[in-house]
């Protein structure tokens, strides 16, 4: 069964289309992300789906039923928002029973619930705190709270973890993951964030300028980037890309490439030779970026500043130069002036929304 | 030094502001002799003959009771109708509804006299004159503006998350604003209704003009001791005082919201 599915979905701010023509279909206990840089309409499709905002053209289901007009109370969701949004003037118990009391669950039930989920989430003994007297970490979990206890199909989370700090970023991604496989429920989850995206989403759908630019499992996002943005957007530090051939741009991940000694003395650049299967460049090195686990080398070539990931153990000097070789099997290659990917010996993997 | 600037400053500005009472007090209690010495007596044989007149040749009780009708009517309704305006043209907002807010303020911007007489015919005709309702309707347009404005301000400074997140919790909009916003709204309304039910308490005009024998207040009473010839200062200041004392009691009592809400609107947490 299809749980959600949003046909031709556009939302219009006077001129600004925010959301264009917008196809998506979520299963049943996925976990799919929402992600692309600010505006690009990832939080309005959410409260598209919430119904905090009516849309202008197209039709929302939810089960086999149309809620285009149906008020978000009557939609069966929960929705964690960026700030909380937790209510100042009640208590921390008080806050996750208001949606069973607004749904007229039984005084006793509640009370279950809201003890069952404080447990969960460690907030037993908070229950009596108001938020103002909350940490960051814990209104967060107070968030959640207030969205499971509900128990309801579906949950929507609004770029939930944006206020906190790295640590503790790092910490509730996993709690959310857990709970998402604990509850058996359809999250559907809106970042900028393209590492929460990609290490939480079943499936991923990378927006830009309200547009999907590519659907697919965090595998195929990030191995067969549909489009220079996608390529771009997903993977830190980002995809090198190299004017190649006219009209052809050659992209390849900063680990796919390998640094060795070049031969033959210290110029700056050669020209590039490629064979079938091999190809390499040179380059000098400009900025070594040690951050412990590995280290960033930018290095200056013919075809622009290209940043290469390397062993923490090898030694790398400023200002040498290096040849950089890359495997064929790990280059992808776009079309300069559209931006979409040329090779297409994939594209039975990967679903195609763009023509 | 400067702190020493700063609290001289501060008496003095007190005393700008505490010495008309002191002096309405000290009048209240001379005796009329002592009210026209010069130089002014700062110390002197106290009485209660004024407040004895006051008590016993003048309906006050009866004016007390008009303006705690008008004035609590006023601030009820005008709260009422405040708070939906103010709810309505922040959540619905448009060009309309902005530009309705700032009409608002013409109501302000015309000087009363220049619509007491149109009102003064209208009630007249309609048989509305010495009647509550007229009162409370035209105190109510006074106080209007002012009060949506400033529950605008209280509005715009809870977050719509909030109530968004109380209608996915199962709350219509209006459950939403009940259950969430008029909660937050405290500190706020306390604030307007403070604000409307002085102005309203303080209204001579449209009072004066609109009521009756069986409406007037406190304010219109006043002018009771005012003859051709005479004019009875103690009495007037004895009056002055009764009125003063309920405001002041209601005001120091809710100072606490008070406080806090007129610094609200402005000071983002």
């Amino acid at each position: 069964m299809n749980l959600i599915e949003l046909r031709s979905v556009s939302k219009k701010y006077g001129n600004t289309e925010a959301v264009k023509n917008f196809d998506l279909t979520i299963k049943e206990r996925e976990f799919i992300v929402l992600v692309g840089p600010s505006g690009c309409g990832k939080s309005t499709t959410l409260r598209i789906i919430a119904g905090l905002e009516e849309l202008s053209e197209g039709t929302v289901l939810i089960g086999n039923q149309i809620v285009n007009d149906l008020a978000p109370k009557d939609r069966d969701i929960a929705m964690v928002f960026q700030n909380y949004a937790l209510y100042p003037h009640m208590s921390v118990y008080n806050n996750m029973a208001f949606g069973l009391r607004m749904h007229k669950v039984s005084k006793d039930e509640i009370d279950l619930r809201v003890r069952e989920c404080a447990e969960i989430l460690e907030l037993t003994d908070l229950l009596n705190r108001k938020p103002r007297q909350l940490s960051g970490g814990q209104k967060q979990r107070v968030a959640l709270g207030r969205a499971i206890v509900r128990k309801t199909k579906f949950f929507l989370l609004d770029e939930p973890l944006s206020n906190l700090d790295a640590k503790l970023r790092v910490q509730m991604r996993a709690e959310i993951i857990k709970l998402h496989r604990k509850l058996k429920a359809t999250m559907i989850y809106v970042t900028h964030d393209q590492i929460e995206a990609m290490t939480m989403g079943d499936r991923i759908v990378v927006m830009k300028e309200g547009e999907i630019q590519q659907l697919g499992t965090p595998d195929e996002i990030y191995n067969y980037p549909l489009n220079l943005f996608v390529a771009g957007f997903i993977g830190m530090p980002p995809m090198n890309f190299l004017d190649w051939d006219p009209g052809v741009i050659l992209g390849v991940r900063p680990e796919h490439i390998r640094l060795s000694e070049k031969k033959g003395g210290a110029g700056l650049t050669d020209a590039a030779r490629s064979s079938n299967k091999e190809y390499s460049i040179s380059g000098n090195v400009e900025v070594i970026e040690y951050t412990g686990a590995e280290k960033q080398v930018f290095l200056q070539t013919s075809f622009g500043q290209l940043v290469v990931r390397t062993e923490p153990g090898q030694s790398i000097m400023e200002g040498h130069g290096y040849t950089l070789s890359f495997n064929a099997q790990n280059i992808h290659l776009f079309d300069q002036s559209s931006g979409m990917r040329l090779q297409h010996g994939f594209s039975k993997k990967i679903s195609v929304i763009n023509e | 030094m400067k702190r020493l600037a700063a609290n001289l400053l501060l008496i003095i500005l007190s005393a700008v502001y505490v010495f008309p009472i002191v002096w309405l007090i000290m009048i209240s209690f001379k005796y009329q002799v002592d009210i026209f010495s010069i130089p002014p007596k700062w110390i002197f044989a106290p009485t209660l003959e004024h407040y004895r007149n006051v008590f016993l040749n003048s309906s006050v009780i009866d004016f007390l009771a008009n303006s705690l009708i008008i004035a609590v009517g006023t601030t009820g309704l005008g709260l009422l109708v405040s708070l939906l305006a103010a709810y309505g043209c922040t959540h619905y907002a448009s060009k309309i509804s902005n530009r309705f807010i700032y009409s608002l303020f013409l109501l302000r911007m015309l000087p009363g006299v220049a619509v007491v007489v149109p009102i003064y015919l209208v009630a007249s005709k309609t048989a509305m004159l010495d009647n509550y309702l007229t009162l409370i309707l035209v105190h109510v347009c006074i106080v209007l503006p002012i009060a949506v404005l400033m529950l605008q301000n209280f509005i715009l400074d809870i977050p719509k998350e909030l109530e968004e997140a109380a209608m996915i919790d199962g709350c219509s909009r209006f459950g939403a604003f009940k259950r969430v916003v008029l909660p937050l709204m405290g500190p706020g309304l306390i604030a307007t209704s403070v604000l409307s039910l002085i102005m309203s308490w303080n209204e001579f005009l449209f009072s004066m003009t609109l009521s009756g024998y069986s409406t007037q207040t406190l304010p219109v009473g006043v002018t009771a001791f005012m003859a051709d010839k005479t004019i009875n200062w103690g009495e007037i200041a004895a009056m002055g005082v009764v009125m003063i004392i309920p405001v002041a009691i209601f005001t120091l009592t809710v100072q606490k919201y008070l406080v806090k809400g007129l610094t609200m609107g402005a000071v983002k947490e």
